[in-house]
């Protein structure tokens, strides 16, 4: 739409009990219009107006591998080693605890 | 009312269908605040349409291509707007409704339609159709907010009265109303026959982009795929989307996104949604931020990456959604990953973006069983090896440990381990076999991890 989009201005009681955390968002509640997608000012633009001209196309930098490598792996290892041992102690432990002593029945 | 007509000569002298929408503007413009108010203070209700066919004529006089039919149409349109004009100022004084409002726009409305089917209106003209049906969706918002506050006030004792009462469905009932009459705007434009260059069909694009949003505020955004399918079965004689302006393909490409995503179907959302990032306007910022609330947890499953810092850079709301998360996920942090899911939860939710990124949970869980492996270092060299080969036999016990460790210390069992590392070889995530018999996890001496490089 060419013209500007400015709120009729007529009274707007609600929203009153949320305000704090709605703030940036008035102008589109004012609006109707909370969450959607925007009306834009203007209705076409030239390609380098674009965000794609904008990172010149190279959106590499923009998203990385979802693990960690830098994580030093030593520091990981070591801590791994040490549960591993100690569930290991845990594990006999319960194991040990759980045991049935009482003598079983046989069956002849 | 005077500059009103000078405006709709000017806009039919230079076919600028835009200036001609501006006319039927339900807001005055900044640089003329009292525009609505002189408007309705130029005529009464008994002489409105003389005055209007009057000013039409004397404005336009030196003008050809106006027909009779036409000023016909034309003046029951803007005897209408001035009624509307009417409701709007009244409103603006305390002395109207919403409803009242989104009454009278959706006669205009109606008749702005008639104008196109019996008075002969040409497609340059469509942008009013935008104007109108914009506006109209946004007072049937007005008015149902309005109506159910009112609602709200006397509740009670109209609410026992009627039994078969779904609120739900009530409250939204102006909305409901206005998408019969977009859609309306949307058969007007589809089935126009003449020839392209003079077509409504180009003003398809707009009117779908008000239908999705207005199915979207329904929570029926699954109803937006019939207006796709009908749309598809034009196709051959539609103009190609990449011809429109790119506020209307933005828009059209966000929700079509949307839509794919909501279905589960990733790898086509992310398509639609990485082709509306790059044709945005770069300082619709809200926009932008928009469609990455979507692209994010979108590539999170699609190829497992992660946004930067610098992506997030410009966009503090998500930063605040989406940092913690990505470095839980980074760190294989299951524990941290869950609060932060719970603490998120609300919005999340909100944004409909809570169960893709609970999926999120499985690569911070491969992430962590990665970083077992790499802790686990190389075979010893055979003869003949020259690259040193890692060590694919973990024992079951070692990533226990992590997912002990990833869980803050909770005792989790073995079977449930195995339980997981089967559902993540399963879900292709990691490659290889438990051996239960040994209680060892034979990983693939090729891509264990596939894609992660090990």
């Amino acid at each position: 739409m060419a013209s500007t989009t400015t709120e009729p201005k007529v009274a707007e009681p609600e929203q009153s009990t949320s305000n704090e955390q709605q703030k940036p968002e008035q102008k589109h509640l004012a609006l109707g219009e909370d969450d959607e997608f925007e009306d834009f000012p203007i209705d076409d633009w030239p390609a380098d107006q674009t965000e794609a001209a904008q990172r010149n196309g190279e959106t590499k930098h923009l998203w990385e591998e979802s693990w960690d490598d830098d994580d030093t792996s030593d520091d990981f290892s070591n801590q791994l080693k040490w549960v591993v041992g100690s569930l290991l102690v845990s594990t006999l432990l319960l194991t040990a605890l759980s045991l049935d002593f009482r003598p079983r029945r046989r069956f002849r | 009312m005077d500059e009103l007509f000078k405006g709709f000569a000017r806009a039919h002298a230079e076919q600028n269908g835009y200036l001609l929408a501006a006319t039927l503007s339900p807001i005055s413009p900044p640089e003329n605040p009292q525009r609505l108010r002189s408007i309705l203070k130029s005529s009464n209700s008994s002489r409105i349409k003389g005055d209007i066919k009057h000013l039409i004529k004397s404005n336009s006089s030196h003008q050809r291509g106006l027909d009779h039919e036409e000023i016909k149409g034309w003046v029951e349109v803007y005897a209408a707007y001035w009624n509307a004009v009417g409701d709007i100022v009244a409103g603006e004084d305390g002395k109207s409704t919403w409803t009242k409002v989104y009454e009278s726009w959706k006669e205009l409305t109606s008749i702005l339609i008639r104008g196109y089917n019996n008075f002969g209106f040409e497609a340059w003209t469509i942008p009013c159709l935008y104007m109108i049906g914009k506006y109209l969706r946004l007072f049937a918002i007005k008015s149902d907010a309005e109506r159910s506050r009112n609602l709200g006030d006397n509740s009670g004792g109209a609410s026992l009265m009627q039994d078969d009462f779904d609120p739900e469905t009530e409250k939204q009932g102006q909305l409901r109303d206005c998408e019969q009459h977009l859609k309306r705007i949307f058969t007007l434009c589809l089935n126009d026959r003449a020839p392209l260059e003079e077509s409504r069909k180009w003003g398809i694009y707009f009117i779908i982009n008000l239908l999705f949003k207005t199915y979207f505020k329904l929570n029926s955004a699954s109803l937006s795929r019939t207006i796709l399918k009908t749309l598809s079965a034009y196709r051959g004689d539609m103009p190609p989307l990449s011809a429109f302006p790119k506020s209307q393909r933005v828009t059209f490409k966000f929700y079509e996104g949307v839509l794919f995503f909501l279905e589960e179907n990733y790898v086509e959302a992310e398509k639609h949604l990485v082709e509306a990032w790059e044709l945005c306007n770069k300082d619709a910022l809200p926009n932008l931020e928009r469609i990455l609330t979507y692209l994010i947890p979108c590539r999170l499953l699609t190829t497992h990456v992660l946004p930067t810092k610098a992506l997030l850079e410009p966009f503090p709301r998500l930063q605040k959604l989406f940092l913690s998360l990505a470095q839980c996920i980074r760190s294989g942090d299951l524990r941290a990953f869950d609060l932060a899911l719970q603490e998120g939860e609300d919005e999340f939710v909100k944004r409909r973006i809570y169960l893709t990124l609970e999926r999120g949970r499985d690569i911070a869980l491969r992430n962590l069983l990665r970083k077992v492996f790499i802790a686990g270092g190389f075979d010893e060299l055979k003869e003949g090896e020259t690259t040193p080969v890692r060590r694919t036999r973990v024992p079951v016990a070692e990533f226990r440990a992590a997912i002990c460790m990833g869980s803050g210390g909770e005792l989790v069992d073995t079977d449930e381990v195995e339980c997981l590392i089967a559902n993540m070889i399963y879900k292709d995530l990691m490659k290889g076999y438990i051996a239960r018999e040994r209680g060892i996890v034979v990983l693939s001496k090729k891509g264990a991890f596939p894609g992660t490089g090990v």
